[in-house]
C-alpha cells in the first residue's frame, strides 16, 4: 500500500494554470516584502522568532533584542558574544532540509521554472542590490526580509500544497514579513528593524526586475539608528563620495583615488570632460578612435610634487558599460594604444612601444 | 612585442600556444572559475560551470585550459564572452600611481 500510494502522489510534473498565475503575485509580494522600508512589526517579528526557534527544534529565545539596523546588531553580538554558534548549526540546516524535500518533491522542470519566474526576480530586485550591500556588512545573520529570493521561492511551493515539504520555515517567513535581519543564539535573539530609507534604480539590461542602489546626493539605504549606505549606480562608497559638491573634485584626487570604480564616481560626479579641460595645465598628448569606435584620449597633468612631475593618464571608455575610466600609465608611454597596452602588461624592456592588437572586447 | 589580446573589463586574455612546462594546476575553492573580483561592486568575472576549464599557474603568470567545448565568461555588467578551447594567460589590468607605484586596477 504505501508504495502504490507513494507512486500515485509521485513528483510534482508540471504546473496547473491556476498555479503558474499565482508564480508573477508571490513575486510581486515578496519583493514588497523585500524592499519594505515601514517600522518593524514587533509583535508579529517575536511570534516569528520563537517559531523559528521550534521548527528548528530550539527552545525559542529567553529574550530578544531589537536593534536598530543590521550593523548595530552584529556589533551589539559580538560585544556579548564571541562569534557564537547560530546561524550556521541550526539556520542552514532548516534551509538545506526544506530545501532537499521539496526538491525531492517536484521535477527539475518545476524546480527551474518557479525559480526562474519567482526566486531569481525577486533576487535581482532585492538580493543582489539590498541583501548584497548589507550582506557585506553583516555576515553570518539571518537576513530575514533581504532573504526573500529563497523564501519566496519555497513559498509558493508552500501555497501549492508542499506544506509539510515547507513548515520548518514558517518562522522565517513571519520572521521576513515582520523586521529586518536576525542573529538568533542558543537565549537571545537579535532582531533588526528594516531601512527607513532605501533609494534604487531600475537596470533594465540586467533583466526586467533588476535594481541596484543608487542615490546622487545622499545615503541609498538607511536604518533607523542612522547608519547608511552610500552608492552611485552600485558602486558602494564613502559618504563623502556622495555628499561633496562635484566642483570640489581634483583630478589629484581622482588620480589618486587606488580603487578604480570609485575614482570613475569621482570623475563621473566631476565630468570626464571638465576633467580633462580643467585640469590645470593638462596638454592632450594623443587622441585615438578605438576598434569600438570610441574615442580615447592620452593626457599629461602636471604634477610638479611627484616624482614624475607629470600625471600622464588614458581616458577611455568601456565597450560593454559605456562609462569612462581614466587610467594611470607611466610617462614614457605616447599614444593610446600604447597606454592600453601597458595596463596589460605590454612593457618589454628595450622595446619602446608595444603594440596590442584587441581581438575582441566586453 | 605584440599581443593579441581578448579584454573583458579589467581582464585581458591572451591566446598562447600552449601552457608553460612549469605550470601547476590550481584547484579553484569554489564550483565557478573566477578570474577576478570587484573590491567595491562585488562583481566577478567568472567562468561558468567550468568542468572542461581548469586554472594553471607558473610563477606569478596565471592561465586558463579551455578543452574540448567553448567556455563563457562572465560579468555582472559586460557582456558573456565565448572562449574557444585553447591555453590563454590571464592578464589584470594595471595601472600606474602617481608615486610611479604600479598596481592592479581594482574595479
Amino acid at each position: 500500500m504505501p508504495t502504490r500510494k507513494a507512486a500515485r502522489r509521485g513528483k510534482l510534473e508540471r504546473l496547473t494554470p491556476d498555479q503558474e498565475a499565482l508564480l508573477p503575485a508571490v513575486r510581486d509580494e515578496w519583493i514588497a516584502i523585500g524592499l519594505d522600508t515601514r517600522p518593524s512589526d514587533r509583535p508579529a517579528a517575536e511570534r516569528g522568532v520563537a517559531e523559528m526557534y521550534r521548527r528548528g527544534g530550539l527552545e525559542p529565545p529567553t529574550r530578544i533584542v531589537w536593534c536598530g539596523s543590521p550593523l548595530s546588531m552584529a556589533l551589539t553580538r559580538a560585544m556579548v558574544l564571541d562569534r557564537a554558534k547560530g546561524r550556521d548549526s541550526v539556520w542552514d540546516s532548516v534551509r538545506d532540509s526544506v530545501w532537499d524535500s521539496v526538491r525531492d518533491s517536484v521535477w527539475d522542470s518545476v524546480w527551474d521554472s518557479v525559480r526562474d519566474s519567482v526566486g531569481d526576480s525577486v533576487w535581482d530586485s532585492v538580493g543582489a542590490s539590498v541583501g548584497a550591500s548589507v550582506w557585506a556588512s553583516v555576515w553570518d545573520s539571518v537576513g530575514g526580509q533581504h532573504d526573500s529570493n529563497w523564501l519566496a521561492h519555497f513559498d509558493f511551493f508552500q501555497r501549492i500544497g508542499l506544506t509539510r515539504q515547507t513548515e520548518k520555515l514558517a518562522g522565517l517567513w513571519q520572521l521576513a514579513r515582520a523586521a529586518g535581519w536576525a542573529l538568533p543564539h542558543e537565549r537571545i535573539c537579535w532582531v533588526s528593524e528594516r531601512p527607513n530609507l532605501l533609494q534604487l534604480e531600475a537596470v533594465p539590461a540586467r533583466g526586467p526586475f533588476a535594481n541596484q542602489l543608487h542615490c546622487e546626493d545622499g545615503p541609498a539605504l538607511r536604518y533607523p539608528d542612522g547608519w547608511a549606505i552610500y552608492s552611485w549606480h552600485g558602486v558602494r562608497v564613502n559618504e563623502d563620495v556622495i555628499t561633496c559638491r562635484p566642483s570640489s573634485i581634483t583630478t589629484k584626487r581622482i588620480l589618486g583615488e587606488r580603487n578604480a570604480e570609485v575614482a570613475r564616481v569621482l570623475l563621473e560626479r566631476m565630468g570626464a570632460e571638465r576633467f580633462a579641460t580643467e585640469a590645470d595645465g593638462a596638454k592632450v598628448v594623443h587622441r585615438d578612435i578605438d576598434g569600438n569606435g570610441n574615442g580615447s584620449r592620452l593626457l599629461s597633468i602636471p604634477m610638479p610634487n611627484m616624482p614624475d612631475r607629470e600625471a600622464r593618464v588614458v581616458v577611455v571608455q568601456c565597450p560593454s558599460t559605456d562609462r569612462q575610466y581614466v587610467l594611470g600609465v607611466p610617462p614614457w608611454v605616447a599614444t593610446c594604444q600604447a597606454a592600453v597596452a601597458w595596463t596589460f602588461g605590454v612593457d618589454e624592456p628595450g622595446k619602446k612601444d608595444g603594440e596590442l592588437i584587441m581581438l575582441k572586447e566586453q | 612585442m605584440t599581443l593579441e589580446m581578448y579584454r573583458h573589463g579589467d581582464v585581458g586574455l591572451v591566446r598562447c600556444d600552449a601552457l608553460p612546462l612549469n605550470a601547476q594546476r590550481e584547484d579553484p575553492p569554489q564550483p565557478d572559475i573566477v578570474l577576478a573580483y570587484g573590491e567595491v561592486t562585488g562583481h566577478a568575472h567568472r567562468i561558468l560551470a567550468p568542468h572542461k576549464v581548469s586554472l594553471w599557474n607558473a610563477g606569478q603568470q596565471r592561465y586558463i585550459l579551455v578543452e574540448d567545448a567553448p567556455a563563457t565568461l562572465t560579468h555582472e555588467e559586460h557582456g558573456p564572452m565565448t572562449l574557444e578551447p585553447g591555453v590563454y594567460e590571464v592578464r589584470i589590468q594595471r595601472e600606474y600611481g602617481l608615486g610611479g607605484e604600479i598596481r592592479n586596477v581594482a574595479d
